[in-house]
């Protein structure tokens, strides 16, 4: 096939053009449309079924400790007839960053350990007065959360002379968002440092960085554990709670308000990008604040993320996948617009 | 299809090639360059030189006892142990939950390897490495120069493909 010059570099500016305009506004053709309306549901209620269960035995003698992660109970998450069916003995613990069903037992059997329902309404999340007195704990980074001269060097690139804070944050969200290959089928430790470096990651890379760089501005942000369900509607499924199927989300506090950002979903949908700044939809479950949680009862190992049961034999924690699995059964039971 | 739409379709090619982002892993790990050793706890609390194992051609393999894929990969890795055999392939394992023997002896029992292990939970370790997610696969040839790494779930015609460029 012969091309003239001339209608190659025709090519190349049309091309050129449509790359970088359609790239500055996130959209491409080949980028996925979000649902329709999607951004005009107020709240999704869900039945769900959060089942543990067992594909191993464990001897008689063995102390089996496991800890099941209960929902969170807020102003965004309304938790109706939480049960547990279980031939275990258990607690319910609730602390103020994780509420757990706890069960302790001499050996295991393979099979079904134990069902947690409950109904949960969850709504749509947007910017709010904070609710909370003293947000200055947002301040403390996590041990997967530091800053390097990169970083450092990055943060005063992109934010430049800005001193508003809603505005900082928007530069640092979208230059993540842009600089950052997302990745899905990965346990990831969410090593800030790392994430920025590799430029590759998941939520939880994305949120490192963002907590990071918002906390070298002295900017306070909350991180969030949960799961997050298909965003298109589906009325019911299975999904596995697991280290890939986990998701977190961050709030933000400035001018006395709290701002929910939700990097990867902005990443996933780029026509929703602006939304997921300052808004979250209702698809999403969550479990836990802060990272490098201690559980109650304290588990053996520190916790990154607690959106999946953790259970330890004798203290070690066991392998997921290998020796236990969760999954959460979802129906969609009502919608609000 | 025209001259026009041709070029610039390649042009999108190029540009978003020179454009976007470009993702990396486990950057402590380059190609070409030697694979960074450590000492470090085996299941019983011994400390061993890992240099002194990669005697052959080996995969170091990253993992962690809350990632299913991970297991998935040593079903694979013992399987290519057994095709390759062990003379031929050395397979180390690094778990990079593990403080210490413990967790690693439990992991060998419970998925039934024989391959070396170790306790990998450590700051100078994962920064050397540059381990933020795992599965991480690491193909290393008897000079210890790193020939390939591989940040994701491989299939088995993947992994013995892999195996066949370090095992000549």
């Amino acid at each position: 096939m012969n091309i003239s010059r001339r209608e190659f570099l025709a090519g190349a500016l049309a091309s050129a053009g449509y790359v970088l305009l359609n790239r500055h506004e996130g959209v491409a053709a080949s980028e996925p449309s979000p649902p329709a309306g999607i951004t005009k549901i107020k709240s999704l209620t869900y039945k769900i079924d959060y089942l543990t269960e067992f594909y191993t035995s464990s001897p008689a003698k063995d102390t089996i400790r496991i800890w099941i992660p209960l929902p969170a109970q807020d102003t965004e998450q309304e938790v109706r007839g939480l049960s547990i069916e279980t031939r275990h003995t258990y607690k319910i613990n609730r602390a103020t960053d994780a509420a757990v069903a706890y069960i302790e037992t001499t050996g295991i059997k393979k099979g079904n350990c134990a069902t947690v329902r409950y109904t949960v309404k969850r709504k749509a999340a947007g910017i709010v007065d904070a609710a909370e007195g003293d947000v200055r704990k947002y301040l403390k980074l996590s041990e997967w959360e530091k800053w390097d001269d990169d970083i450092v060097r990055y943060v005063n690139a992109e934010t430049g002379t800005e001193t508003d804070p809603v505005r900082m944050a928007r530069k640092l969200y979208d230059g993540i968002i842009d600089r950052t290959t997302y990745v899905h089928k990965l346990c990831s430790r969410g090593v800030s440092t790392l994430a920025f470096e590799d430029k590759a990651g998941r939520c939880d890379d994305f949120n490192a960085m963002f907590r990071t760089m918002m906390v070298y501005k002295n900017i306070p942000v909350k991180w969030i554990q949960g799961v997050i369900l298909p965003l298109v509607p589906n009325n019911k499924g299975t999904i596995e709670a697991d280290c890939i199927n986990s998701h977190s989300w961050l709030e933000f506090h400035a001018g006395g308000k709290s701002i929910p950002v939700d990097l990867t979903e902005g990443k996933h949908w780029p026509a929703l990008r602006d939304y997921f700044f300052g808004s979250l939809t209702a698809n999403r479950i969550k479990f836990s604040t802060g990272r490098g949680l201690t559980l109650t009862p304290p588990q053996s190992e520190i916790l990154n993320n607690f959106s999946y049961t953790h259970v330890e034999a004798n203290g070690i924690p066991m392998i997921y996948g290998h020796n236990y699995r969760t999954f959460i059964k979802y129906k969609l039971i009502g919608k609000e617009m | 299809m025209t001259p026009v739409r041709l070029a610039s379709m390649l042009l999108i090619i190029v540009l978003a090639v020179a454009i976007l982002p470009e993702a990396a892993f486990a950057s402590g790990m380059k190609e070409g360059q030697p694979f960074p050793v450590f000492t470090l706890a085996d299941e019983n609390n011994r400390m061993v030189d890992i240099g002194t194992l990669i005697d052959k051609p080996t995969i170091v393999y990253f993992t962690h006892n809350s990632c299913h894929y991970c297991t998935q990969i040593i079903a694979l890795l013992k399987r290519a142990e057994t095709k390759f055999g062990a003379d031929k392939i050395r397979i180390i394992g690094i778990n990079i939950m593990a403080k210490d023997g413990k967790l690693v002896r439990s992991y060998k029992k419970e998925l039934g390897f024989t391959f070396p292990m170790f306790a990998g939970a450590r700051d100078d370790v994962l920064n050397a490495y540059k381990i933020n997610y795992v599965p991480v696969l690491v193909f290393v040839d008897p000079g210890k120069t790193v020939k390939r790494v591989v940040g994701h779930y491989v299939h088995e015609k993947e992994l013995h493909s892999y195996i066949k460029e370090i095992v000549k």
